[in-house]
């Protein structure tokens, strides 16, 4: 039966999918730092490795270049030491990639082999047609009754008394093992051994035998292939070298026992990872497979009489390979339950992620890239794109059982705040030593990180889940629509993400350093305070603004919802958007040309002419401009946020990129030549050149620091704004909250369709322009240490 | 007749019992059952495997008590006592003179060969050993006792009671 989550633009993806996605990380995450480890207990190649690194670190040039502190000088050596240190390290990744390719093909064979395993250990029958007429007849009928296009190879296990059935298979041959219990139930309880049937049926219509006989392969397979090798060598590290000289002295736990529990405590974690991983999917599955059954075998079905039969496991087998009876129960009875993900799919992705990042990550990034920035930021974008798209499943997977709903705090809050716990706590293992493991930098430090993380998480959520309800709440939505929106919550999480982990990697990364002194004026209190908070330099903002990603990121986050609500009703209702946006622009504009003239009032004309021994008054003039620039675009999105109405989320996002486009056209066209012609620092430019600083390339760069560092601003105004309007309306406003698809957004947007059309299209236009503009910029920001 | 297992006449005898006692197991599931029975006597009373669960299993959580084969174990311990009996007396005990014994409804043509007759003492013996397996394939003691009387109060004794 489909399930709320099965209707809408495209089928939602399933729960075991996400579970099965978050077995292949946890896995891949688990298994790649294992075997990391188990490369250093290697005798030969342990060796091998240190020398290498010792005769690298050795190098001359390197020290004299550390000593003069000479940039250049320093590159040269650290590409050298790459080049130096490449083939033991090569070596070293080759051994973790042979392995992850081993424990992946021992879990393909263990999945091809399970049909005839199964078959041959439990010495099964063929039923045909022939011989068992009136049984197979039964069971072909009851194949047709749940819609699947051929009927599986029925098979009676006759030594089972048990009164069940299995089904497995490869896809091009399925099998669905009848117990003889269960023919004997045929006969006496016809209803019951039609639900038990119905039910294996619904595993092969649920497409369910291939991900979980995978997923058990890949549990035996990690099982023999990495925690195996990794226990043994961690008992007997020269099991090797001289398998029958056992010491001691040698034992790691007698050598550092802390460092060892660490270490085992860490595989245990992560081995019960993938284990829970691997019965979470068996277990949705079941409940899957009642709900369908049930549907299909309609009113009169008999499977909830067979479940509430079902004993209830003990608590140790709480989290084990099947769910409890009454959790099925409750499936049966509301399907809409299957619909929501759990508070493990987003923890355990984030412990993937954690332990990728904290350990196997780096090693890869070094590799590839000689600049270490670089590859922190690499294994960023690589991990973080698809947490982002998890993330960005399961909060399509929880919408869709009820996208007009208000959205549940689970929803927006729970999934990412869970992702980045995880995170932090897959940070904290290791199985190398103590000492290397979990933060990074300190406790302070690392708490301000994950801070930013989990706020950049939570309002990326926020906005998935305003975008997924814009979309399935929509009658006809286009199919393209919610593949859509993952594919933009992956790259916006994917880029931030980058960023965030190179900034989180150094101990004040998020610090914000505040502007230097003015040149002149420094006893003016409110200038001095002006200089300070205008030129203050915020670690990570450099990579997003000298990013081509950023504004296009954040356009597609307002444009695919847009465009999936194209030529449908009800539209999106931009105007809030528009007015804010205008409105906003225009106080700016009306700001930056009186803003020379209040300046030469309160400011002494040798404070304006000031451009020595500290921060120069143009630049202060500059910085402030774009200050305001950015303080309008965080108000035009406040406004927006606090409003009443769906769709807050993406509209933000729009205001925020037509207001900054508005804002740095105004910095740009009329803040700099009005404050030229006036000339506001007395230096009485020649008016000819008042437009020489009016080009796109400022344009660009003032577009992107003027949405980087409103983001900055309105995020706590958001939060704030959005709480007291949420409280607001909740306890005075007359009218219901308007909810996505209701009647409140039915009507005709106020703003004419083809006169918004032109707009966002010259918007999208302008930021694709302006981004464009930045590469060259973000080249030498991002890449020229690494390619040269 | 040795006291080898006679598959075909211990099918035939239990068969008639199956349909008795177990009629959802009789036809095409008993030509089943008695092939994995023959195939593998003790693979039945291997119960720990019966409850092992795998991926994707579902069902009851009781087991079904299999009659077949629990009769075909009986009947055939019940052949393999009266050939070894009648060894021990010098005689010989043929296929056909035991489906005369064993016989259900209307009495069967009379063969040339010798009809068998047993003791009172040796019915009894008879009636214990079905009750016997029976009860150690896991049948219901009532169930046990109505299939023992039901095997040993077909045949007649010696003195013609």
């Amino acid at each position: 039966m489909p399930t709320a989550a099965d209707r809408g633009p495209g089928t939602a993806p399933t729960a075991s999918l996400l579970r099965f996605l978050l077995l292949i990380a946890a896995v891949v995450a688990t298994s790649g730092l294992a075997l990391i480890s188990i490369y250093l207990l290697l005798p030969d190649r342990a060796a091998r490795l240190s020398r290498t690194i010792d005769a690298c670190l050795a190098d001359p040039g390197r020290q004299s270049a550390l000593a003069a502190a000479d940039v250049d000088r320093i590159n040269a050596a650290s590409r050298r030491l790459q080049a130096c240190t490449n083939p033991v390290m090569l070596d070293w990744a080759a051994f973790v990639g042979v392995g992850l390719v081993l424990l992946f093909g021992a879990a393909t064979a263990v999945y091809l082999t399970h049909p005839w395993w199964i078959v041959r250990r439990r010495r099964l029958r063929r039923l045909t047609a022939d011989r068992q007429s009136s049984l197979v007849g039964d069971l072909d009928r009851l194949s047709r009754q749940t819609g699947l296009p051929r009927t599986p190879d029925w098979r009676l296990a006759p030594y089972a008394a048990t009164a069940g059935g299995q089904a497995f298979g490869l896809p091009w041959h399925r099998y669905v093992q009848i117990d003889a219990g269960l023919v004997v139930l045929r006969a006496t309880r016809p209803a019951e051994f039609r639900a038990v049937v119905l039910h294996e049926l619904a595993h092969l219509r649920n497409r369910d035998v291939d991900k979980t006989y995978f997923a058990v392969g890949i549990w035996r397979a990690f099982a023999v292939v990495v925690l195996l090798p990794y226990l043994v060598l961690m008992l007997h590290p020269r099991l090797l070298a001289a398998p029958l000289d056992w010491r001691w002295d040698e034992f790691p736990f007698a050598v550092d026992p802390v460092r060892d529990a660490h270490r085992l405590g860490s595989l245990a974690a992560l081995t019960a990872m993938v284990y829970l991983t691997r019965n979470a999917i068996l277990r949705v599955r079941e409940t899957h497979a009642d709900a369908t059954s049930a549907a299909v075998d309609g009113a009169g079905s008999a499977l909830s009489t067979v479940l509430g039969r079902l004993p209830a496991p003990p608590a140790w087998r709480r989290w084990g390979t099947h769910p409890h009876p009454q959790r099925r129960l409750d499936a049966v009875r509301d399907p809409g339950l299957l619909s929501t993900a759990g508070f493990w799919e987003p923890a355990g992705v984030g412990i993937a992620a954690g332990v990728v990042c904290a350990n196997v990550g780096l090693l890869a990034g070094t590799i590839i890239l000689v600049d270490s920035g670089l590859a922190v930021s690499a294994v960023g974008l690589v991990v973080g794109g698809p947490a982002a798209g998890l993330l960005a499943a399961a909060i399509w997977r929880t919408t869709a059982r009820d996208p007009a709903a208000t959205p549940s705090w689970r929803t927006w809050l729970l999934y990412p705040v869970a992702m980045v716990g995880g995170y932090l706590a897959g940070s904290l293992l290791n199985l190398r030593e103590a000492a290397a493991s979990g933060l990074s930098t300190g406790l302070s430090s690392s708490l301000v990180s994950t801070s930013v993380l989990a706020i950049g998480a939570v309002f990326l959520a926020v906005w998935a889940t305003s975008a997924t309800r814009g979309v399935l709440g929509r009658p006809d939505p286009p199919r393209w629509a919610m593949p859509a929106i993952v594919a933009i919550t992956v790259l916006v999480g994917a880029v931030w993400f980058a960023v965030w982990l190179r900034a989180a990697q150094l101990e004040a990364g998020f610090a914000d350093g505040w502007g230097g002194p003015p040149a002149a004026g420094a006893q003016i209190g409110w200038y001095a305070w002006t200089t300070a908070i205008t030129g203050a330099d915020y670690g990570p903002m450099n990579l997003l603004v000298f990013n081509p990603f950023t504004l296009p990121g954040l356009m597609l986050m307002w444009l695919v919802p847009v465009l999936a609500g194209l030529g449908r009703r009800p539209r999106y209702p931009l105007s809030p958007a528009f007015i804010c946006a205008a409105t906003c622009g225009t106080g700016l504009a009306v700001a930056v040309a009186a803003l020379p003239f209040a300046t030469r009032r309160v400011l002494p004309g040798w404070v304006r002419a000031a451009d020595d021994g500290g921060v120069p008054f143009v630049t202060v003039y500059d910085n402030a401009t774009l200050a305001l620039a950015s303080v309008a675009v965080a108000v035009a999105m406040t406004a927006v946020a606090t409003r009443r109405g769906p769709h807050r989320p993406v509209l933000v996002v729009l205001t925020a990129c037509l207001t900054t486009v508005v804002a740095a056209a105004v910095v740009t066209y009329v803040a700099g030549p009005v404050a030229c012609y006036a000339d506001v620092a007395g230096t009485s430019p020649p008016n000819s050149s008042c437009l020489d600083g009016a080009t796109v390339r400022r344009l660009s760069t003032r577009a992107h620091w003027i949405m980087l560092q409103a983001v900055l601003v309105a995020v706590p105004a958001l939060v704030t704004g959005s709480a007291v309007a949420a409280l607001h309306r909740r306890y005075r406003a007359r009218r219901p909250p308007e909810t996505a698809g209701e009647p409140a957004i039915a009507g005709p947007a106020r703003t004419p369709v083809p006169a918004a059309g032109v707009v966002l299209g010259l918007l999208a236009a302008a930021i694709v322009f302006l981004s464009a503009l930045i590469v060259p910029t973000a080249y030498r920001v991002w890449l020229e240490l690494a390619l040269g | 007749m040795s006291a080898d297992l006679d598959e075909k006449l211990v099918r035939e005898l239990a068969e008639p019992l199956v349909a008795e006692f177990s009629p959802a197991e009789q036809g095409d599931l008993f030509l089943v059952l008695s092939d994995a029975y023959f195939a593998d006597p003790h693979g039945f009373t291997r119960r720990d495997r019966d409850k092992a669960i795998g991926p994707l299993a579902f069902g009851l959580p009781e087991l079904t008590v299999l009659l077949t084969p629990v009769l075909l174990a009986a009947m055939n311990e019940t052949v393999r006592y009266l050939v070894e009996s009648a060894a021990a007396q010098g005689t010989r005990v043929t296929a056909a003179a035991l489906r005369r014994l064993f016989r259900r409804g209307p009495a069967g043509r009379p063969g040339p060969e010798p009809e068998l007759v047993l003791t009172a003492e040796q019915w009894s013996q008879v009636r214990q050993i079905v009750q016997r397996v029976a009860l150690k394939g896991g049948v219901p003691a009532d169930q046990a006792e109505l299939i023992a009387a039901a095997v040993a109060g077909q045949g007649r004794t010696r003195d013609g009671s």
